[in-house]
């Protein structure tokens, strides 16, 4: 159909808006409330235009189009309108700076006022150079607020991990609770009260730990002001180059903005994907991070000492020359495929068979890949936490099945998505795929593994007329049975498992209960601190907390070129968005100098095997001695990056991710005296470590649960006893 | 036909105590409970009924009981008087004058309804049933012709014909807008789309109008006969009422005729046998204005906030859970049943050319005659105000009518010839929005009037659009300031512009209506914003920053009531002896005002303040 | 929690919508508790802060607990007209609270509407239902007066 809009003809299609023809044609129209992935509001009316037959003006934003529309954009009547409503906005948003003179002068000394706890102007404003209120005050030329201002006086809320909130700037322009709503389904924030007390917030003002939230920072990209901003970016200035990379924290691999400026990487942004906490809030402050090591260092007498590249990779290589029959490489997934290749490789050339790592490899797993399904899906969630781990497979897979499916949690553990699901099976432990086939199956029901009768019948019920998906994750079961015709898809935080698993590699569990060994070259892995060893090297960003003689500074994957295998089997690239910090180097790059130094060719010697056979692990039966009465339940932690937990490193991630804890149900807590604060004892039959207790009714009572730690030996799911202090 | 039918009793003669909310809180339930036990009593409970019915509308006068068949009407009846009521007229035969109607300035009691002033130039046809039929029973009704309509458009007429009926009978929305009823059916009804929805808007909140509320607790059936009517136009099985909180009375009587329609076969399934399927459900505000606003109040049915969206797309063509979906006022629907049964030709015989029919008004502030009247279109107000209403109180001066609630204005003395319809209405600045009209007199600050107006608008804006909620608020605290004593030069002109603005840019009709009541005062009482701004003087005594109480010393005995009652004990003075007010104390609260005996009658306001 | 659940019913069967189950719940605590909205919005599958929104968006509800005796001065235009302000100043001075709070002692709440449709008895006092029109200043004191005496006797 074709529409005149200042006075020119132009071709619009039906269900378009006025808007988006105007931005196709390139036809400027101011807006504010109006985002690109949103559902149109119509609320800050700056978008008016002028309809004939229409007595008063329309938001272009959700005008539809018709056949013969005749719209005018720019009248004086529609300036004056949107002036004086940029104006009223205005009046409750601190404008000191937005049409002061002397604004142009003034922007040298400032720096230190940006801290200042109450933002009265541009100057104090984390979003300064970056915020659409700056944008339109200039297009539209305003110099004055004609009526009287009004400061709120609402409480900064900057308590919550990642990001704060200025409500004092909010325009309620409804951006943000758009997003949470519409693009991350989190419902944590929405509109409070109405009219001129309306405001912006969660409900009964809990923090946002407290609610939905997934600390994604939807939110926070949505704001045009400085209302909702991040903690970490506060002060580092505006972005002056984009690069686009992609994310190595988990098997996703999302697609994400590196922002950079003189300061270096400021922060990551999504592209047209969404990203999660970690991708948002945790890649530039890991790489800045003041821990992170960047010159190679050796210990000697007891201490560390900076040397050079040089002598770094020739003391490696005499440590593996000496040790080289003896010697084991564990390296950690979420490396590139380059370095892993190099590694390979090199252990290879050097004939050690001790290759392994940190997964549990079990059997290949194809791609992940689900067809457009005519019927509805019911999908069964076995072992993973949709959200905490995965929130952005999930935003993907409703947006690919175009609905939100039904949601069946089977999971013994009260994870995020067994709260939001439609339904919460809650089986004994490691019953959850035997639940499974049990519903699947046409046998008779019964209470069966702590799930009653009725709760079958209902989930049957609501099986009907579905296609049925699982989801699961294989590193979090012991063993599992899944019929050839049911579409489980493999859900694993570990990076290039496809890959890994189609190569002839060992489980790193092997290559430490392997006594044989006496050197360790780690990358990117840990090991636990009980271990002892002749030699260790590790080449990583962070120092480890066990014992090592030598330590080679890797570069982040924001620092090299490289690639990678996602879960869904796919190869992504890595850009170089810097050079690495310091004096770090790309794994590749090291591992290959080791290589080159030790001149290998020469030393392969006949007789490569190590000549001792590795013990084999007993499968442990159900020992029920009252010796050992919980069972520690163990996850796979997927917010980890290379040696060191997100939680260690990042304060925020230590509050939104409890893996530095063990949790332990309150009614054990009480029998045993357990109090949060003081450490407890956990005792299997091969380890024991001290750890800090999370009282949480989520793990069910006669079980403990912790993520992974191979460093105090958490490793594996097993009966354990607990000691109190 | 309807399925049962009782046989009536042979009663009589008839009371009917006005149930309608205003009477209730008078006590009327217990005037009829009196009246019960009097009547049972004297032995004559087989020869005398006594029935509750809806609002009469004469709402000054009330507790009202009227006995029929005679339609002897008799006002402000209490529990006391029964005794002598029922032993003057059921015993004694003759009608009980000490309680009949006496009009002011005259001395001679009016026994008939029909010959009373405020009854004689009203025309019911919303109100056909007013006062006559007990509404929780649904026999009544249909006694006087219910559902025949219903009858008649089912068996005999095609939805189209139903439409193209509404549309000749001229009929336009009562609800405020006034859009042609006929043609919003009709857009409906081509609407794409399935299934389809009808919704009664009950949802009247303009503060003065309690229209919406007599016709469903007095005649509930006629809306749903309306609704029935409209449903089967249309081609929707589904209906709403939404009814604001604040008239659970309303909610109740509704209810109950949901209930009984339902038994009686005129609601549910297959309705009269002809296969037609419609039911109503009955859904409650909670105390937002703003869901008087069609999409807010289809987002409120939702179960949402009831936060407007922007139009297009219309509600006839995507509106209840994006389906086609026909709003009308209560008042509207109610006017179906008889355009049917009488015809488009004869609704269309009365009123004006542009607004054809009745309206009913709620009239109410400083008027003799409060309540609510039904009047052909064409009126004048001033036949209204002084035939119907009975004029001013206490001989005060008229100062102007407002109508349309908080989305109209004030018109003043000089258009009190204006006939009443949509059109000459919005000519002089105001609109006649649902029916409220609010009489005014010399005693009324129009200031004061706007800034209530506004400041409404403001508790009552969504906070959607930046023009309504900050735009709003801007003008409120004009007013604000300069009926505190700090108006500046410049302020009208300010409230002129921010108002045009607001009405321009604003997304719906309670932002683009808000300056209304200001932008008329300014227009008609500039010269009270002037005495305000300029001189600091309240001209009608109201605004308590620029008047003060005084005591006449020529006037004042020394009674003590007032220095009695002061709570700030900032009146002085000895028994018999000229009492003063201390103005540094004084928080012009007006107890010393109302206490001070009217034969003395001492304190006085006066303006600008001491 | 078991009245709760016949209301949680209604809903899922269809019977009544979100807002009346608010009403509803409010009609059995005098409020809408915390606890119970959060249990709602669990059993319902329906975020807490939808349900927040909408509680704080309608005037009828309250999310903090109401006095016993419940004092709604109508400010409709009629009321205002008629006197409604110095009524409700009275009565804001007697019981020493403002509009929208509750005596310490939690006997009264005190709010206020925007018209409830019985203009001819204007101005309106409603208390714990009862409505009395035509109040003035001193018909003001009385009032407050008889609850406070009744109470005495109880």
């Amino acid at each position: 159909m074709k529409i005149i809009i200042n006075d020119k003809k132009i071709d619009a299609r039906k269900g378009e808006t006025v808007l988006e023809v105007c931005r196709r044609e390139g036809i400027y129209i101011p807006t504010l409330c109006y985002q690109e992935n949103l559902t149109p509001y119509g609320g800050c009316r700056l978008c008016i235009v002028e309809v004939e037959g229409n007595p008063k003006p329309m938001t272009a934003c959700t005008l539809p189009v018709q056949d013969g529309m005749v719209v005018k954009t720019d009248t004086p009547l529609l300036k004056e309108l949107r002036r004086f409503t940029l104006q009223l906005i205005l009046s409750e948003h601190p404008y000191s700076c937005l049409i002061c003179n002397k604004k142009q002068d003034c922007s040298n000394y400032m720096e230190c006022i940006e801290k200042e706890p109450i933002t009265f102007g541009c100057k104090y404003c984390p979003a300064n150079g970056n915020c659409e209120l700056q944008k339109l005050v200039e297009e539209f030329g305003i110099e004055e607020i004609p009526f009287p201002f009004r400061y709120r006086n609402i409480p900064v809320e900057d308590y919550d991990p990642f990001f704060e909130r200025d409500y004092n700037l909010c325009i309620l322009c409804g951006r943000c609770v758009r997003a949470c709503a519409e693009l991350r389904q989190a419902y944590a924030i929405d509109f409070h009260h109405r009219g001129p007390k309306t405001l912006v917030g969660t409900p009964f003002n809990l923090s946002h730990l407290d609610t939905n939230c997934q600390f994604c920072g939807a939110c926070v990209d949505a704001c045009p002001t400085g209302a909702m901003r991040e903690r970490y970016s506060k002060y580092l200035g505006r972005c002056e180059k984009e690069v686009k990379t992609h994310c190595m924290l988990c098997s996703m691999g999302c697609e994400l903005f590196a922002e950079v400026n003189g300061n270096g990487i400021i922060r990551t942004k999504p592209d047209k994907e969404p990203l999660c906490a970690r991708g948002r809030f945790g890649i530039a402050p890991l790489v800045n991070h003041p821990k992170r090591i960047t010159t190679p260092l050796v210990k000697r007498d007891g201490n560390l000492i900076e040397i050079s590249w040089d002598e770094a990779i020739d003391i490696a290589g005499n440590i593996l020359k000496e040790h080289q029959d003896k010697t084991g490489i564990i390296f950690s997934t979420d490396l590139t495929l380059e370095a892993i290749t190099a590694l390979n490789t090199f252990a290879e050339i050097m004939g050690v068979e001790e290759f392994g790592t940190e997964i549990n490899l079990t059997g290949s797993f194809d791609e992940v890949c689900l067809d457009r399904q005519d019927k509805k899906i019911a999908l069964f969630v076995l072992n993973v936490d949709l959200i905490e781990d995965f929130s952005v497979f999930l935003l993907s897979l409703k947006k690919f099945l175009n609905e939100n499916p039904l949601v069946i949690v089977i999971d013994s553990i009260q994870t995020k998505i067994a709260e939001s699901a439609d339904l919460w099976l809650r089986p004994e432990f490691n019953k959850e795929w035997e639940v499974l086939n049990l519903i699947l199956s046409s046998d008779k029901l019964t209470d069966f593994a702590g799930i009653k009768k009725q709760e079958f019948i209902e989930v049957r019920r609501l099986l009907k007329n579905r296609e049925v998906c699982v989801l699961y994750n294989p590193n979090n079961i012991k063993e599992f049975k899944c019929s050839n015709e049911l579409k489980c898809f493999p859900l694993i935080s570990s990076l290039n498992h496809t890959f890994l698993s189609k190569a002839n590699i060992l489980k790193a569990r092997d290559v430490l209960n392997n006594s044989a060994i006496e050197c360790l070259y780690l990358i990117g892995a840990t090991i636990p601190k009980t271990k002892k060893y002749k030699k260790v090297i590790v080449q990583d960003c962070f120092l480890p907390d066990f014992d090592f003689d030598l330590f080679l500074p890797s570069a982040t994957f924001i620092e090299v070129d490289g690639s990678f295998i996602d879960n869904k089997g796919k190869e992504k690239r890595l850009k170089k968005v810097f050079e690495p910090r310091g004096n770090s180097r790309p794994d590749e790059w090291i591992i290959k100098s080791i290589v080159e130094r030790m001149d290998l060719e020469r030393f392969k010697s006949g007789d490569s095997s190590i000549g001792v056979k590795p013990e084999v692990e007993k499968i442990e039966g159900e020992d029920k001695s009252s010796d050992y009465p919980f069972y520690l339940i163990v996850r796979e932690n997927g917010f980890r990056f290379r040696n060191r937990r997100l939680s260690d490193l990042l304060k925020g991630f230590e509050r939104i991710h409890k893996d530095r804890y063990l949790w332990i149900n309150p009614e054990d807590a009480r029998k045993l005296k357990i109090e949060e604060g003081k450490k407890v004892k956990i005792v299997a039959k091969d380890f024991e470590a001290e750890i800090n207790p999370f009282i949480t009714e989520r793990v069910p009572a006669g079980y403990v649960f912790a993520y992974c730690d191979t460093e105090n030996g958490l490793i594996e799911s097993k009966r354990v006893r607990i000691e109190c202090g | 036909m309807p399925k049962k039918r009782a046989k009536p009793k042979a009663f009589r003669l008839d009371l009917l105590v006005c149930a309608g909310t205003g009477c209730v809180s008078n006590r009327s339930f217990l005037v009829k409970e009196a009246l019960e036990k009097e009547i049972a009593k004297r032995g004559l409970q087989n020869e005398v009924r006594v029935i509750a019915t809806g609002c009469q509308g004469f709402c000054e006068r009330g507790p009202i009981v009227i006995a029929q068949p005679d339609a002897i009407f008799y006002q402000r009846v209490t529990e006391e008087d029964v005794p002598y009521l029922v032993e003057e007229h059921l015993i004694k035969g003759r009608p009980a004058k000490k309680l009949m109607y006496v009009p002011e300035k005259e001395a001679l009691p009016v026994p008939k309804m029909s010959d009373i002033g405020f009854f004689k130039h009203q025309r019911l046809i919303v109100l056909r049933n007013r006062g006559r039929l007990d509404p929780e029973n649904i026999e009544e009704y249909i006694a006087f012709d219910g559902y025949q309509a219903l009858q008649k458009v089912l068996t005999s007429m095609k939805p189209e014909q139903v439409i193209e009926e509404i549309k000749k009978s001229g009929l336009r929305g009562r609800g405020g807008a006034g859009f042609p009823t006929g043609r919003k059916w009709e857009l409906c009804r081509s609407a794409e789309g399935h299934p389809k929805y009808i919704i009664c808007n009950g949802d009247e909140g303009d503060p003065g109008a309690f229209m919406d509320r007599s016709v469903l607790e007095a005649d509930p059936h006629s809306v749903i006969e309306g609704m029935l009517i409209g449903a089967y136009a249309i081609g929707a099985q589904k209906g709403f009422i939404y009814v604001r909180k604040e008239y659970p009375l309303a909610v109740k009587r509704v209810e109950i005729a949901l209930k009984q329609a339902l038994e009686y076969g005129l609601l549910g399934e297959d309705i009269l046998g002809t296969g037609f399927n419609f039911n109503i459900n009955v859904v409650q505000g909670a105390g937002a204005f703003v869901c008087g606003e069609e999409t807010a109040l289809m987002a409120g049915i939702e179960g949402r906030v009831g936060r407007p969206r922007t139009r297009p797309p219309y509600p006839v063509e995507n509106g209840l859970w994006g389906k086609p979906t026909n709003i009308n006022n209560v008042e509207t629907w109610a006017n179906v049943p008889v355009i049917i049964l009488r015809g488009a030709e004869w609704f269309s015989s009365i009123g004006t050319e542009k607004s054809k029919g009745t309206k009913i008004f709620s009239l109410v502030g400083k008027i003799n005659n409060t309540g609510l009247v039904e009047v052909p279109m064409g009126i004048t107000l001033r036949e209204i105000i002084y035939e119907i209403g009975g004029g001013i109180p206490n001989n005060k001066a008229f100062k102007a009518v407002q109508t349309g609630g908080p989305s109209g204005g004030c018109i003043p003395k000089e258009h009190l010839g204006l006939p009443i319809d949509y059109e000459s209405l919005t000519a002089v600045g105001s609109m006649m929005g649902s029916g409220g009209m609010i009489v005014m007199d010399e005693d009324t600050c129009m200031v004061d009037v706007a800034r209530y107006f506004l400041k409404f608008t403001q508790q009552e804006s969504c906070g959607k659009c930046v023009p309504c909620r900050l735009g709003t608020k801007q003008m409120v605290e004009i007013l604000n300031r300069i009926c505190e004593g700090n108006g500046r030069e410049g302020d009208i002109e300010l409230l002129e512009a921010i108002g045009k603005n607001v009405k321009l840019a604003s997304l719906c009709g309670l932002g683009q209506t808000a300056p209304n009541p200001v932008l008329t005062t300014i227009k008609y009482f500039k010269d009270e914003y002037i005495a305000h701004i300029k001189e600091k003087k309240c001209p009608a005594l109201v605004c308590k920053a620029l008047i003060s109480y005084v005591i006449d010393p020529d006037l004042c005995t020394g009674c003590v009531a007032c220095a009695k009652n002061c709570p700030t004990k900032a009146i002085t003075g000895e028994p018999k002896k000229v009492h003063k007010i201390d103005q540094s104390k004084c928080i012009k609260c007006g107890i010393c005002l109302s206490v001070c005996p009217p034969k003395f009658n001492a304190v006085k306001k006066v303006s600008p303040a001491i | 929690m078991k009245n709760i659940d016949n209301i949680i019913r209604q809903y899922s069967e269809k019977k009544i919508d979100l807002i009346q189950v608010l009403h509803n719940i409010q009609n059995e605590y005098n409020y809408l508790p915390k606890d119970v909205l959060e249990y709602v919005s669990r059993a319902l599958h329906i975020p807490l802060s939808k349900i927040y929104s909408i509680a704080t968006f309608y005037a009828a509800f309250s999310l903090v607990p109401r006095g016993k005796h419940l004092c709604t001065v109508c400010m409709g235009t009629a009321c205002h007209v008629r006197g409604a302000p110095a009524v409700l100043s009275r009565i804001e001075e007697r019981l020493n609270i403002k509009s929208g709070e509750t005596t310490p002692d939690n006997r009264f709440t005190l709010e206020t509407v925007n018209c409830l449709g019985a203009c001819a008895l204007a101005p309106i006092v409603v208390i714990d239902g009862e409505y009395h029109g035509q109040t003035t200043v001193n018909k003001v004191d009385k009032l407050l007066e008889k609850y406070a005496k009744e109470e005495g006797k109880a």
